[in-house]
């Protein structure tokens, strides 16, 4: 494209130029001859000459015809159209069955087409409602510049912006104009905020409901649709059985350009229908975002990576850590928060090892005496699932005796949201467990402000209480078990944290502090752990830690050995086993 | 000041689609206009001669779309030369622009570059509109939203999204 370096050059008006899209006037003779006369027909042109009565001509016709029809619209401006995404968003983002699927505007889904391709200033794109941080900026060309892409980045450091902004990037650009974003139900919510203020040009759809709203979710037009990786494995394995019925079709499931994985370990299982779903898109861009993508050991790298690039990996067989991340270099980026946000508070830990009380212990022994029984009588015959079942239950009573509504736990939990609350702070209080945890909890916590958050809610009111928790003052504390609130949400209002139990994966943990600790946050975040002593709950701990070793050797220096850190029957076993059982 | 981009579109069957759009001086979009297709029967054309390219721009296509609009543009810039004829119905000037020339020096220096613009009319439309396009043109690519609209003709007819609004 030549670049204006001087104004402007004028040319004389009967230059010929442009393109001529209209091809020449006929010029052969008009066919009044022999033909016609044979046929004893006379010429039209006659009855122009000499119009002996009025006859409707041609000309005629062309006077009267109807004038083309114009279509089109005024564009809202921006700064309108992202306060009315933002509202609609927050009033929309749940998925409601009984909602309809709004009929989109024509003129809405032209707009990013129409609009000027992103401007970038100093290195950074403008047009943004907020600058980004020159990390991000990277973050955004990484994914823009890369047709498979992973970005690890820790968690808090802002993916979802940095992936939202280059698909802004992409889309206005003209490199792509359909785009998928593939991610868990609990932040879908938060998609559509951050697509609603960094790119309301963006029409917008959540796949959701029935099977026929679903279906007609799929069908509306639209720059990006937002799924659950489950929603797509439902509608994409329909797709075989019913052809162009599906609630999803080939022919619509190949249409996006960019397809992007949110959460992206949800697919580690080479064989799940998650991950052979998402394997069956064929898009121009296939992006990944995980701040922990590797779980638990090298295989979820070579699923993800299935999507991601087919074929670089293959399946782990054969592979180690130092070959795995050699390969996957060029397509991955992390940074952590140490490394990109040196402004950021310190998160400062704390373990808290207390002791059952008598109803704990007595509930205790009589399981564990059970469970070993039980365990030694299954021989090798017992499984993962036999022993889980009991670790799982003794997990449970270290929580709560049964039938006792207060634990050691919970008193320090409510010495720890009182001195929270008269400070004017928040707390964030995870369990892995909702009757023997999160309910417990909040009957404990009753005398203060407090919002639930677990999978028992529908989205609607998960939206509603992340909002009253960030918003209303009176609310101190948020309670909410570990899986359904340790991903994507931002609760940067909170600057503590208790973990009142553990789960297995360190992984999720991590995840679910930084809820609080992340962009946005400016005290220093205080994590509390909560251990109980001689109990499965310390030989669990010595596992996490085991196993934590394993996600900084791959993703940190990516040059150990990662295969060690499986835990194994063995390993289990002894859990159950060991001294203090 | 606003900008009206204003082009015709081959499309499906040999009709035309004429779009116009119109935007602020950095050239975001503030409306958008589209024909239906238009195509022109033979006898039309014999009968129009000489002037079948210009009746179809013109008349069916450019004055209607220019007619629709809601904003006032300052001046309309036009791919196509049969488009110019619209300066006899316009008070804003109607400008022809494309790509120039890039001219270099003895020593292979860039010395001149940029859209060339043709025009019929008012000498004095014509040096309000150099001054303000010359402005604009140093920082934004005035050709560039042409490639904009025809993008979105496009999808209007892969998609058929061009119903009642």
């Amino acid at each position: 494209m030549v670049r204006p370096v001087d104004g402007l050059e004028f040319v004389p008006k009967n230059r010929r130029v442009g393109r001529d899209l209209l091809s020449e006037h006929q010029t052969k003779p008009p066919r009044i001859g022999e033909d016609l006369v044979a046929e004893d027909r006379r010429p039209e042109v006659f009855d122009l000459l000499l119009p002996a009565r009025p006859v409707p001509t041609p000309l005629d016709r062309l006077a009267k015809r109807l004038p083309v029809r114009v279509r089109g619209a005024v564009f809202t401006d921006e700064d309108t159209l992202r306060v009315r995404r933002q509202k609609t968003a927050s009033r929309t983002g749940s998925f409601a069955p009984s909602q309809k699927p709004k009929a989109r505007a024509t003129w809405d889904l032209l707009r990013p087409l129409l609009g000027p391709p992103l401007r970038f200033e100093d290195g950074a794109p403008v047009d943004l409602p907020h600058p980004l941080y020159s990390y991000q900026v990277d973050g955004v060309l990484f994914l823009a510049q890369n047709g498979s892409a992973l970005l690890a980045d820790e968690m808090g450091t802002g993916k979802t912006v940095m992936s939202t902004v280059a698909l802004k990037l992409v889309i206005r650009n003209r490199k792509a104009q359909r785009a998928l974003i593939v991610s868990p139900l609990s932040v879908v919510s938060v998609w559509r905020r951050h697509l609603a203020e960094w790119a309301p040009e963006l029409e917008v759809v959540s796949v959701r409901g029935g099977k026929r709203q679903r279906s007609a979710h799929w069908r509306t037009p639209a720059h990006v649709h937002l799924v659950t990786f489950d929603t797509l494995r439902m509608d994409l394995d329909a797709e075989g059985k019913k052809g162009m019925d599906a609630v999803l079709p080939q022919h619509l499931a190949q249409r996006f350009d960019v397809v992007l994985l949110d959460e992206a370990q949800s697919v580690k299982n080479l064989d799940s229908g998650r991950s052979r779903a998402v394997r069956a898109l064929h898009p121009k861009f296939r992006w990944a975002l995980s701040g922990t993508p590797v779980e638990n050991r090298l295989s979820d790298l070579c699923s993800l990576f299935a999507f991601v690039r087919p074929g670089l990996l293959g399946d782990a067989d054969g592979l180690d850590a130092r070959e795995a991340s050699e390969r996957i270099a060029p397509f991955v980026k992390r940074r952590t928060k140490k490394d990109v946000m040196k402004e950021l508070p310190p998160k400062i830990r704390e373990e808290l090892w207390l002791e059952l009380d008598e109803h704990q212990k007595e509930a205790y022994l009589e399981l564990a005496e059970l469970g070993r029984k039980k365990i030694d009588s299954l021989g090798d015959k017992a499984s993962r699932v036999h022993i889980f079942a009991v670790l799982s239950r003794l997990q449970r009573i270290c929580n709560f005796a049964p039938d006792q509504k207060s634990s050691p736990k919970l008193r320090a939990t409510i010495e720890r949201v009182e001195q929270v609350h008269a400070n004017g702070e928040k707390i964030l209080i995870f369990s892995q467990w909702l009757q023997d945890g999160v309910d417990r909890i909040l009957e404990g916590l009753s005398g203060f402000g407090t919002v639930r958050f677990d999978a028992r809610m529908s989205p609607a009111e998960r939206e509603r209480a992340v909002t009253r928790f960030r918003e209303d003052p009176g609310i101190t504390a948020f309670v909410a078990t570990v899986k359904s609130a340790g991903v994507g949400l931002t609760l940067t209002e909170a600057n503590h944290v208790v973990h009142f139990d553990h789960w297995w994966n360190p992984a999720w943990i991590w995840q679910a502090e930084d809820r609080a600790h992340r962009r946005g946050q400016t005290l220093p975040v205080q994590v509390a752990s909560m251990w109980m002593q001689d109990t499965v709950e310390q030989r669990v701990r010595e596992l996490l830690e085991k196993k934590g070793i394993l996600h900084d050797e791959i993703l940190g220096d990516l040059r150990e050995q990662a295969d060690g850190g499986v835990v194994s029957m063995g390993e289990w076993r002894s859990v159950l086993g060991g001294q203090g059982f | 000041m606003k900008l009206a981009f204003l082009d015709l579109f081959e499309v499906e069957g040999g009709a035309v689609r004429g779009a116009a759009l119109v935007t602020d001086e950095r050239t975001r979009p503030l409306e958008f206009r589209l024909t239906d297709p238009v195509r022109m029967s033979s006898i039309e054309r014999k009968l129009c001669g000489s002037v079948a390219n210009e009746h179809l721009a013109g008349d069916l296509c450019g004055g209607p779309l220019l007619d629709a609009l809601r904003e006032t543009p300052d001046c309309v810039l036009v791919r196509d030369e049969s488009l110019v004829s619209l300066q006899d119905r316009r008070r804003a000037p109607v400008l022809w622009i494309g790509p120039g020339e890039t001219v270099h020096n003895e020593d292979g220096e860039v010395v001149a570059a940029g859209p060339m613009i043709g025009f019929d009319g008012d000498s004095q439309l014509l040096s309000d509109a150099k001054a303000a396009l010359g402005r604009i043109a140093r920082s934004y690519d005035l050709l560039e939203p042409f490639e904009r609209m025809m993008e979105a003709v496009e999808e209007v007819v892969r998609e058929g999204l061009a119903q009642p609004n």
